[in-house]
């Protein structure tokens, strides 16, 4: 194994790793024959020496002028951090709590992917013209699924720009359901919450996708 | 506890290490791991004084410190089921140091320009004339230190109040700043020249 010795590029290195007494026991040895041998380098030590023990001085007169805060309250709130956390990782309901933050934490990236993929959706539909004014035939399956499985008491009613809300609550139940553990029930109380508390006439895809992230939170 | 062989007279750090009891910061490391309270109080005794002298020294406010000290506590208590003594040189010391330095950083990062900005205002009027409460609460000497540690390069401030205030190794320190030995080496003379310019000036 190499010395430290060899691994210090300058005498300032040196003496101040000397000083630490942070040498190896060979390396310390040939420190003290060069320091023997060398005037120069003994004064270069000695005035290591004493800027150390100046800053020392000037250190130690500052700290005692500057009151440091209670360590009898750093103490106390620390030890109090540590009886919550360890209060929340015990308790069945610090672990439920746990859970659900890390389904939240699993919420932003889904609602961020589910909103991305509404505007290609969206952009899907602008694109390629579908509108079943014009273009009756053209996806009707898929727009008749969305429609069967999307409850009656709900507005359904959409437009160029607005999208479709059975197409959206499809959605909500193939991609945000699985992602935040939600069945269908629950993404059919959301909804009625929603149509309930935002009297928007339509619940197009931005409005259940954001509404959804917010009420789970 | 890991102990430290130095003859310098940077030494509050060993001083700490002294005065505290028998149990090692590994025990008491892994009572709190079980969640036992009093042995977080212990440890946040054992290194309240070095640490927020680092603090108040690194961040140059006294408020901000105590911000950055619970931060840093917060942080151990988050992150201790990752920490492994075998593996981190300096042993908690080093590594309860290194978070308080990270935190400390990312307030200097945050703060960006808009803290570079007000520094050179803090100076200024530091030098000029000092706020009424800081007459009253701290010496001359006091406030030249604070002023002069202000001037230093911030890498090389860091290694010197690491230096002082935690008492680890050189080697410690350079591996804790992901630096060549050399380099904290010479970070720390030049930081200890200037320093010491700057106080006689």
């Amino acid at each position: 194994m190499a010395s430290v010795l060899e691994q210090l590029d300058s005498n300032e290195a040196i003496l101040l790793m000397y000083l630490a007494n942070e040498l190896p026991g060979e390396d310390r040895a040939a420190v003290e024959r060069r320091l023997h041998a060398d005037a120069a380098l003994r004064a270069q030590l000695d005035q290591i020496r004493l800027a150390y023990a100046s800053l020392d001085h000037a250190f130690g007169r500052a700290d005692s002028a500057t009151p440091l805060p209670s360590t009898f309250s750093a103490a106390r709130s620390f030890g109090e951090a540590v009886r919550i956390a360890h209060r929340e990782r015990v308790s069945p309901s610090g672990q439920q709590a746990l859970s659900r933050r890390g389904l939240y934490m699993l919420l932003y990236p889904a609602s961020a992917a589910a909103i991305l993929a509404m505007g290609m959706l969206i952009w899907w539909q602008v694109a390629t013209g579908l509108d079943e004014s014009q273009n009756g035939t053209r996806d009707a399956r898929l727009l008749g699924d969305a429609d069967a499985g999307y409850p009656q008491r709900w507005d359904n009613s959409w437009g160029p720009g607005r999208g479709r809300p059975s197409v959206a609550f499809n959605f909500s139940r193939a991609v945000v359901g699985p992602v935040a553990d939600l069945n269908d029930e629950d993404l059919i109380s959301a909804f009625d919450s929603m149509v309930v508390e935002r009297p928007l006439g339509s619940q197009n895809e931005y409005n259940v996708i954001t509404y959804l992230n917010e009420s789970l939170q | 506890m890991t102990t430290h062989a130095t003859d310098t007279p940077l030494s509050l750090a060993r001083a700490t290490e002294t005065a505290v009891g028998l149990e090692t910061d590994e025990f008491l490391l892994g009572r709190l791991r079980q969640g036992d309270a009093q042995s977080g109080e212990k440890l946040v005794v054992r290194y309240h004084q070095p640490l927020m002298r680092y603090l108040q020294r690194v961040c140059g406010r006294v408020e901000l410190a105590e911000e950055l000290h619970q931060q840093a506590w917060l942080s151990v208590l988050e992150h201790i089921e990752k920490f492994d003594p075998a593996s981190s040189g300096g042993g908690f010391k080093a590594w309860l140091f290194r978070i308080a330095t990270n935190k400390a950083n990312d307030l200097w990062r945050s703060h960006g320009r808009q803290r570079a900005a007000h520094d050179g205002l803090k100076l200024v009027t530091d030098q000029s004339a000092p706020e009424a409460g800081a007459r009253l609460e701290a010496s001359d000497d006091e406030a030249k230190l604070r002023v002069a540690i202000a001037r230093l390069p911030e890498a090389q401030r860091q290694v010197l109040m690491l230096r002082y205030y935690s008492g680890l190794k050189f080697a410690e320190i350079a591996e804790m700043l992901g630096c060549p030995l050399n380099t904290a080496l010479g970070r720390m003379h030049k930081a200890m020249v200037k320093l010491k310019e700057l106080m006689e000036s």
